[in-house]
């Protein structure tokens, strides 16, 4: 019987245009990100190339020697100093670039600077352990730490290191999870199944479902599966194909590059801000690869989607009418993403909130308590708040649902 | 064998009391309409019949099964039509009777067959919204008769069909109820249609069931009449009024308008015949349903 009714509803939600007008939306919106990388790509390769070097070197030096005049005729001794070092600076630098241009970059140039990058923390990380101020500047010296773990990393396994703005999936799958986490994904899910229960009240079809000989325990049930199957079917592929699309159009293979997750953080009181800051619980962290974090991030993705869909599923079985039950879910999610983000007071309560949990990526990659300021936004807390959260909304909406008078 | 059985039905919603203690009785094959003017009662009952609404108090109960402790089983006794058929218009109306022969495990062959006893074979692969009023309360019937039911509730079936739609719906019903030996429960407000349908009717009136009586060659025993008469000559209203037959006289322009106990206007005309009256006109006001309702439902005389 079960099995009947989520075959109808599946038929139902397909047959919706609704469902297809909103899953457009989202592959627009993920063709939109990958541009939106891609473009960025474009962009600091363009920045980073020595042309443009070369021709930034030179705009700078003309306007320093232009200014060298103006520092000669004030006879100031030290402006004159620093304009010369500049212009010194910026020599240099056309020298190295118009090299670049001529003779190319050798493959390796990388490796040596991975050596010096390596050479260089492990000098800093001396200098803090020599000085005793490796307790002051506890953040500083885990963050040195890591890093180094991170270089020692790449060099051992060959790996060359990435700058950050590369065209590859896991910088798609990070832009497309904070860009979802500032309340699309929630907008997204309330535009999509507000209306689920409430509307099969305007028009009253539920009449039409409740007359038959089946529980409305079922009913719902079914209605249930087949929203959560199908809104995490039309997220997470998509997602998946748009990785799969910028994986195969990127030169670089970043499956196995090395990032830190499970940071843990604690609130202490810092007497140079006057403030209580978050600083990092040393060894809490662990390094794992760019695919096993983007394994949990769609993971723990599709664990707030099931929640976001039980939470707007809960206002859809509350409200007879579908326009209520939709501006309800929006304004409501909304808010919450929103709200948390900007009021003071609600960050403090972030943990407890939903919301706070849809971008999966920043949370997976311990980023997210940084952004509220809240030590407790741990993936176990999240967990704990997406699972309790998913047992009282169905709750709810199978009591009310169970028990109501039909009026429509 | 009772089909239905309700007891002692109350519903209260809020402070208001809607349903107080009904109780009335369905026979197999039996056509039973439920009667009374908007308002009355009629939908939230037939809401409780098909587990819409749980009663307040009292029993329903569906070819011997309790319809609130065993409602699964109930109901698949039961096809209903609640007020307008509400139907998915986004799909066709195949799809939509598949949802329902899904749900009842009903055959695909047996599907054709209702489509067809609707007459709407020609349009049943066409999405809903391009259906007319006519076709979509066809389909809600083809939906509520789907899987054989031995109890079939119908909410103000032709709220909304032109004259012809009418008679079509009532010759479906008919051949569905004969052919099938299928009992039918029918809410309206259309005295015509229950007269025409039904083998006997509830009278229904804030919340309260005043009577159920049999129609008999679709009419009904009253216990009045009412009756309009015109004379050629003057005549003093008391006279009228003495006779013992006579409820009361009214004078209206030229006529009088009498209630009078039912089949006493031969011996009225008599009466007024043997004393030189010459009766110009004389006929029944309301007939049969139309003026047991009256009686009933209006509290006499409108």
């Amino acid at each position: 019987m079960l099995f009947s009714l989520i075959k109808n509803e599946f038929i139902k939600i397909f047959k919706r245009g609704k469902t297809w007008i909103v899953f457009a939306l989202f592959l627009i919106f993920i063709a939109l990100t990958i541009y939106g990388n891609w473009k960025g790509e474009q962009n600091m390769k363009e920045i980073n190339s020595p042309e443009y070097q070369l021709q930034m070197a030179e705009d700078q030096l003309a306007y320093y020697k232009e200014e060298l005049k103006n520092a000669e005729a004030s006879g100031d001794e030290a402006w004159i100093e620093s304009i010369k070092s500049s212009i010194e600076y910026y020599e240099k630098s056309i020298e190295l670039n118009k090299k670049i241009l001529k003779e190319g970059i050798s493959e390796d140039t990388w490796k040596t600077e991975l050596d010096m990058s390596i050479d260089n923390i492990k000098n800093t990380i001396k200098e803090y352990e020599k000085n005793g101020t490796k307790e002051r500047y506890k953040n500083d010296y885990i963050s040195l730490q890591e890093e180094l773990e991170i270089l020692e990393y790449l060099k051992a396994n060959s790996i060359v290191p990435l700058k950050g703005w590369e065209y590859q999936e896991y910088n798609f799958l990070e832009s497309l999870s904070t860009l979802l986490g500032i309340g699309l994904l929630v907008a997204g899910i309330a535009v999509f199944m507000s209306d689920i229960l409430s509307g099969e009240a305007t028009p009253p079809t539920l009449k039409f479902l409740l007359v038959q000989p089946v529980s409305r325990a079922k009913i719902l049930l079914s209605k249930y599966i087949v929203s959560v199957i199908t809104v995490l079917t039309l997220i997470i592929i998509p997602e998946i194909l748009g990785m799969t699309f910028v994986n195969l159009t990127s030169n670089i293979n970043v499956g196995n590059y090395p990032v830190r997750v499970g940071q843990q953080y604690e609130k202490v009181f810092n007497p140079e801000y006057g403030e209580m800051v978050l600083e990092k619980i040393p060894e809490t962290s662990e390094m794992i690869t760019n695919f096993d974090l983007a394994v949990r991030t769609i993971g723990y993705q599709a664990i707030f989607i099931i929640t976001c869909c039980s939470v707007i599923f809960m206002f859809s079985t509350l409200f007879k009418s579908s326009m209520i039950s939709m501006a309800v879910s929006v304004i409501l999610t909304i808010f919450l993403s929103i709200g948390t983000q900007v009021i003071g007071t609600l960050r403090i309560y972030s943990h407890l909130l939903f919301t706070t949990y849809a971008d999966s990526y920043n949370l997976i990659s311990s980023k997210l308590p940084l952004m509220y300021n809240n030590e407790k936004l741990t993936i176990t807390n999240g967990i704990i708040c997406l699972i309790l959260t998913i047992i009282i909304s169905y709750l709810i909406s199978h009591i009310n649902f169970k028990n109501k008078d039909i009026l429509i | 064998m009772k089909i239905l059985e309700v007891k002692n039905l109350k519903k209260t919603i809020g402070n208001r009391d809607i349903i107080k203690d009904i109780s009335f009785s369905i026979e197999e094959g039996e056509i039973f309409g439920f009667l009374g003017p908007n308002g009355a009662g009629k939908t939230t009952t037939i809401r409780m019949l098909v587990g819409l609404i749980k009663p307040s108090s009292g029993n329903i109960s569906i070819c011997g099964y309790d319809l609130r402790k065993d409602t699964e089983n109930a109901l698949k006794e039961v096809g209903a039509v609640v007020e307008n058929p509400e139907l998915y218009k986004y799909l066709s109306g195949r799809e939509n009777l598949m949802q329902i022969a899904r749900i009842r495990k009903v055959p695909k062959e047996e599907v054709n067959e209702i489509i067809k006893l609707v007459g709407l074979e020609n349009r049943i692969d066409d999405k809903v919204k391009k259906y007319s009023l006519g076709m979509k309360q066809r389909l809600g019937l083809a939906a509520s008769l789907l899987s054989k039911p031995k109890l079939l509730i119908l909410d103000e079936p032709t709220n909304g069909l032109d004259p012809s739609g009418i008679i079509d719906f009532r010759e479906i019903v008919k051949k569905a109820a004969k052919e099938r030996g299928i009992s039918v429960f029918i809410s309206s407000h259309i005295l015509s249609e229950v007269q025409n349908l039904c083998d006997r009717v509830a009278f229904i009136n804030d919340g309260v069931i005043k009577s159920i009586e049999s129609i008999i060659d679709n009419s009904m025993e009253t216990e009045t009449d009412i009756i309009s008469l015109k004379l050629l000559e003057n005549i003093n209203s008391n006279i009228l009024s003495s006779l013992d037959y006579v409820k009361s006289v009214k004078k209206i322009d030229d006529k009088f308008e009498l209630i009078i106990l039912s089949n006493k206007t031969p011996e009225l005309i008599k009466y007024l015949v043997n004393n030189n009256y010459n009766v110009e006109e004389v006929f029944k006001l309301r007939k049969g349903l139309e003026q047991r309702y009256m009686e009933l439902v209006e509290g006499g005389i409108r």
